[in-house]
């Protein structure tokens, strides 16, 4: 059972981020950081099982989601963000947490731009000239 | 599942410096000490800064970023 596997290397790790924390902030804080790698490399191998399926359903049955791995990039986007945000907001540097997440948004936005345009273009084409 | 030894590998050295630290203190080489403290954090920065580029260059490959990252 991976799941429970991933939970106890995590309780393991809050603790030895315990004990690392009183002697020394800052290995601490790196500690927090690897642990934080650690569980997203677990997520990473399921998320890529996940894609793989979705995009044998879209090539097998021809249903041709328009933008899936646009869609793929921005929930990549978003949890880079996230993961980042959090980490700086645990070390309470808050103040950077919220620029990291500016940025992200400005990027998923970016990256979503194709979609709003053609989104437009369909409205216009509706409206009888 | 390998990388949990990284894991301890980071924590060891964390506290055999902060260890190394007080006693250094208490021998009296002050500056000894904060000098081992900043070689060992330095340690602990290559080696979670090298981990999370691996992370990094996996998301980039599962989540199909080519041009924009």
């Amino acid at each position: 059972m991976p799941f429970l596997q991933m939970l106890s290397v995590i309780i393991v790790a809050a603790i030895l981020i315990i004990v690392v924390r009183e002697k020394n902030h800052s290995i601490g804080f790196l500690l927090t950081l690897l642990t934080g790698t650690l569980v997203f490399f677990f997520i990473l191998n399921q998320i890529g099982e996940l894609i793989s399926v979705f995009q044998q359903v879209t090539s097998r049955m021809n249903v041709s989601l328009l933008h899936l791995d646009t869609i793929f990039k921005v929930i990549g986007v978003a949890y880079i963000t996230e993961f980042a945000s959090q980490v700086l907001r645990d070390a309470n540097l808050a103040s950077i947490a919220i620029k990291v997440e500016i940025v992200g948004k400005l990027f998923i936005l970016l990256i979503a731009l194709p979609i709003f345009i053609t989104v437009i273009e369909t409205l216009l084409s509706f409206i009888p000239q | 599942m390998i990388d949990i030894y990284l894991l301890f590998q980071v924590a060891g050295i964390g506290i055999i410096i902060a260890m190394l630290h007080t006693i250094l203190k208490q021998m009296g080489k002050e500056d000894m000490a904060h000098w081992v403290t900043l070689i060992g954090f330095i340690i602990v920065l290559v080696i979670v800064v090298d981990y999370l580029s691996r992370l990094f260059t996996q998301i980039r490959s599962v989540f199909m970023f080519q041009m924009l990252m």
